[in-house]
């Protein structure tokens, strides 16, 4: 008889015991760089698959829920769900404490997919800076899900050794600690901890004033530790990508492996709505009036009307109402005549001509650093600051509320019903919506196919509906995404489509059209692959040279500058 | 009402005229070498610092580097700049023109707060004029972000300086603060600014709680010793029907907002306005509390008082200054072209004497200058200790040592 043992089994365990001594948590902090052997459609498979779930954490908070709340992370889940990410979607509802049944592979495929997207993402600032932000965010979320236990063995798996203050710190800080944590009754105060730590490690939770201040040091509740957590990994992230950017030649030296990697920023890109930024001359300025009224979201028509009746707008106006008529097709030329013919009213030309028309050739690229820039998008404008009597912002976010309601009823909205919807959403503060709702409601009988994000996109929807053709001219785009089947994402949207869905246009807003940002990689362009590998369709090095230049927009501070200092 | 004493001497000095006597300036009263050594930091990296000079006549000069203050007081009078920007510390020396990818690392962390910005609640002047009422909005600014910046982030190195027409700018010169990141600076401008928009009112600052947190609580001390003086008695906001109206659009709950125009409605002057108004706020508020309404009503009104009065008076900062690492700012010490104004440091403790109106122009400098050349014989004596200016580099000097004593090697730096 044969008492050796089945070689086979061995190699299992063998395997099993490596893995979980190489994962042995459902969460990590991907601080190594995986070494093992992987196929090609499988690396480009679970990149793809992260892709899509870091752009679910996008899609999820612009809906407007509060980040990491409950309802966030419900939703996030069941996104996760419907899009069938089934290793990550198992890794998120673990509680990653290890007598659960622990899933090596979904843990495996989670530490590869980051590396995988590092590779991709390391080439820019734009693109690194969204990668971290949405990964960290990820993280946050997952750390959030973990039972107590869960979170104590991440902790001592990572040598992570945060010590809670003395009680008589906390005895001493009594009442300026109980006036941070408003949200803790007595008896969770009593038991809860606190770490001390120097405040540029929870620099956001320091944004959101949820942590006590005291010279430099920050005091964070425990529920916090996520946070803290965060800037740990934002760090080791910000390292692996520094490490990939290095790697880069050797990188694109790999043609299979380039291409798959080119294939996955084309499929981010195809998700973030990219407006034109040459300057096209396809509307005028004799229209501008018209085209306000019936095409415009509410921000532009907003600052469009200010510009009429004061001759004059801020700034952060200029620039963002600039911009989008660049993007919207205005050519320099009808651009400095439209702003001098206003402008001109309540000053000298020579001033003008001194003092603006310098920026507004600047923004087209005439001037300074020639950089083309790019138009706003609804996350930027959200996220500025408008002074009280600036034009500029989201309307939807920054206006007072009776100037809202005359803006929204502006476009001729029937119903009182139809405001009521609108600003429902504006009061449940999800502005995106509020706007996407007003779309709906002023193109009637047209379904929304698209996920607003961008101004433009707006005004170039609202064109393509009114006049029936695809006023879209994408110059800047790259031979793929014009592959790309205009059924999987916005990008290219046909009248056909939107006729389609006449139906559905009482839904307030088609979460599947949100959804479609991060849809799956059409089959077409999969095989395109094999295309771009034979190197017939790949978008020359200058046009992505081109692309990420339109991406910086650090120079803008500086134009900036130039202005606002007195 | 617009700033009487300062219009004459805006008089006196003709912006065309600047060019001329600015060489003067920069050769006798700017003090390069406190400047420079300010800027260095006690490291050799001066060259990787960028400076901008305006020429007159709208010309830009950006990326200038200095070697040493010999070369940057040369240049100066050279140059003649109308307007001297102090940009961010690069990662290579700027003066190696084959590097194109110029990567900012260093900056002062920098707040720059512009009276425009309140020119919804202040009645006594708009726009670019100033007079003494409307600095008290600064001094506000001033009392709340210093503390703040000191007791909550233990920042020691602060420059506060007049920019010289209407506004102010802070220059945060720790170490912690100048290797901060454009998105890190971000995060302290806007636990600084306690704002949270919100579409329902106009209301800058909404803190949703039923107590304050301390940095708001903190925030409200300072608000309220002036809110008084400033809101009530200078700018009288709620004497017209429109600056009333602009109070009941803070409200966020309709039927309180119409109790307080009813309570507002028999009263004359702005005084007894705001206290039929808190009165009628604080009723409201009891009532609530007596008739169990939940968490979440509750929390709409229960700090209204105190969130209007900051919205009236808390700091209004220009967040994108704060936060772009290359952003240039204003160097202290410049004249401002249009005023004649030199943009002088200030210490935050005295900020309520600062007159901006008093402050020294070029001209009155260059006449005190051979003022006292002509009464003493006197060799000895530095060049701006002749003059007005004396005050303004005192305190400059100070804020630099202190920087050296840090460094703990004074020698060197």
């Amino acid at each position: 008889m044969d008492f050796t043992r089945n070689p086979r089994r061995t190699l299992q365990k063998n395997y099993d015991a490596e893995l979980s001594s190489q994962f042995p948590h459902d969460l990590q902090l991907y601080n190594k760089i995986p070494k093992s052997t992987i196929l090609i459609h499988e690396f480009e498979e679970i990149a793809l698959e992260r892709l899509k779930a870091l752009r679910i954490v996008e899609t999820v908070t612009l809906r407007g829920f509060v980040k990491f709340s409950e309802e966030w992370r419900k939703n996030f889940h069941e996104e996760l769900k419907k899009q069938d990410l089934k290793s990550l979607s198992k890794l998120y509802s673990s509680l990653g404490v290890s007598n659960t049944a622990p899933n090596y592979e979904a843990r495996k495929k989670d530490l590869i997919s980051h590396f995988i997207l590092c590779l991709a993402f390391c080439r820019s600032d734009e693109l690194r800076n969204w990668f971290i932000s949405k990964e960290t965010d990820l993280f946050v979320a997952r750390f959030e899900e973990l039972s107590t236990e869960g979170r104590k063995e991440f902790m001592e798996l990572n040598n992570i050794d945060f010590q809670p203050i003395p009680q008589e710190e906390k005895k001493a800080k009594f009442s300026r600690l109980l006036n941070t944590f408003q949200y803790m009754n007595a008896t969770q105060f009593d038991s809860a901890d606190f770490y001390k730590v120097p405040f540029k490690k929870v620099l956001e939770l320091v944004r959101s004033r949820k942590v006590l201040l005291d010279k430099g040091q920050a005091y964070v509740a425990s529920g916090d530790l996520g946070n803290l957590l965060a800037s740990k990994l934002r760090q080791e992230i910000s390292h692996s990508l520094a490490v990939m950017k290095q790697c880069l030649p050797e990188t694109t030296a790999d043609i299979r492996l380039d291409s798959v990697l080119k294939c996955l920023l084309d499929q981010y890109e195809s998700g973030t709505y990219k407006p034109t930024t040459t300057s096209s001359n396809t509307i005028r300025i004799e229209d501008l009036d018209e085209l306000s009224k019936k095409s415009y979201p509410p921000c532009m028509r907003r600052m469009h009307e200010t510009l009429r009746a004061k001759h004059h707008l801020r700034h952060a106006a200029r620039l963002q109402y600039t911009l989008f008529l660049k993007g919207a097709g205005l050519s320099l030329e009808d651009a400095m005549k439209f702003w001098r013919s206003e402008f001109v009213k309540v000053m000298a030309v020579e001033k003008f001509e001194k003092e603006h028309s310098y920026n507004i050739r600047y923004n087209y690229g005439k001037e300074g650093k020639r950089c083309n820039y790019a138009p706003y998008g609804c996350n930027k404008i959200m996220n500025s600051q408008p002074g009280p009597e600036d034009a500029s912002g989201c309307p939807f976010k920054h206006s007072k509320p009776q100037e809202l309601r005359k803006l929204i009823l502006s476009y001729g909205i029937d119903s009182n019903q139809g405001l009521k919807d609108v600003m429902e959403y504006v009061n449940s503060q999800q502005p995106v919506l509020a706007c996407q709702k007003l779309f709906v409601l002023s193109h009637p009988g047209k379904g929304v196919e698209f996920g607003l994000c961008h101004p433009n996109q707006y005004f170039t929807e609202s064109r393509t509906i009114i006049t029936g053709v695809n006023v879209k001219q994408e110059p800047g785009s790259t031979p793929s995404s014009a592959v790309n089947s205009p059924a999987s994402t916005y990008a290219t949207p046909s009248p056909g489509r939107a006729r389609e869905n006449v139906n559905s246009s009482s839904t307030p807003l088609s979460t599947k059209a949100v959804l479609n940002r991060a849809t799956p990689m059409s089959s077409r362009k999969m095989l395109n692959v094999d295309n771009k590998a034979a190197g017939k369709t790949e978008p020359s090095k200058d046009e992505v040279a081109d692309w990420m230049d339109e991406l910086d927009d650090s120079d803008f501070s500086q134009l900036e500058a130039m202005d606002t200092t007195n | 009402m617009t700033m009487p004493p300062s219009e004459e001497r805006e008089e006196s000095f003709k912006p065309e005229t600047l060019v001329d006597i600015l060489p003067l300036y920069y050769n006798r009263l700017f003090p390069c070498e406190t400047f420079i050594k300010w800027l260095s930091y006690g490291n050799d990296e001066l060259e990787k610092r960028e400076f901008s000079f305006t020429l007159d006549g709208d010309i830009y000069l950006r990326y200038l580097s200095f070697k040493d203050a010999a070369e940057f007081k040369e240049e100066l009078k050279k140059k003649k700049p109308i307007k001297i920007d102090v940009g961010a510390v690069y990662a290579n020396t700027l003066k190696d023109k084959r590097i194109t990818q110029k990567q900012p690392t260093e900056r002062e962390m920098v707040f720059d707060i512009d009276m425009t910005d309140y020119d919804d609640v202040r009645t006594c002047c708009s726009e670019a004029s100033v007079c003494q009422k409307c600095w008290k909005f600064m001094v506000v600014a001033v009392q709340c972000l210093d503390v703040a910046l000191r007791d909550d982030f233990g920042f020691n190195h602060l420059l506060w300086v007049f920019s010289g027409r209407r506004g102010i700018h802070c220059w945060v010169s720790d170490e912690e603060a100048r290797t901060m990141s454009g998105w890190e600076r971000g995060c302290v401008a806007q636990y600084l600014s306690l704002l949270t928009s919100d579409t329902k009112s106009t209301r800058r600052i909404i803190l949703n709680s039923e107590r304050l947190d301390p940095p708001a609580s903190r925030a409200v001390k300072i608000v309220e010793t002036h809110f008084n003086d400033i809101i009530l008695n200078d700018q009288e906001v709620l004497d017209s029907p429109k600056g009333v109206q602009y109070l009941l659009d803070l409200v966020p709950d309709d039927v309180l907002k119409q109790e307080c125009e009813k309570a507002m409605a028999d009263k004359i002057d702005s005084v007894s306005k705001w206290k039929a108004f808190c009165k009628t706020v604080q009723y409201h508020n009891q009532e609530d509390v007596k008739a169990k309404k939940g968490r979440r009503r509750r929390i709409q009104t229960a700090l209204l008082i105190e969130e209007v009065m900051l919205h009236y008076l808390y700091p209004r900062l220009d967040i994108h200054v704060t936060t772009g690492l290359n952003h240039l700012l204003k160097a202290p010490f410049c004249i401002h072209p249009k005023t004649g104004y030199v943009c002088v440091p200030f210490n935050p403790k005295h900020v309520a004497k600062f007159d901006p109106t008093a402050v020294p122009s070029i001209n009155v400098l260059l006449k005190e200058l051979g003022n006292f050349e002509e009464s003493t014989a006197s060799e000895n004596v530095r060049e701006y200790r002749k003059t007005s200016m004396n005050r303004s580099v005192a305190i400059f000097d100070e804020f630099v040592y202190s920087l050296a004593r840090m460094k703990n090697d004074p020698m060197e730096f």
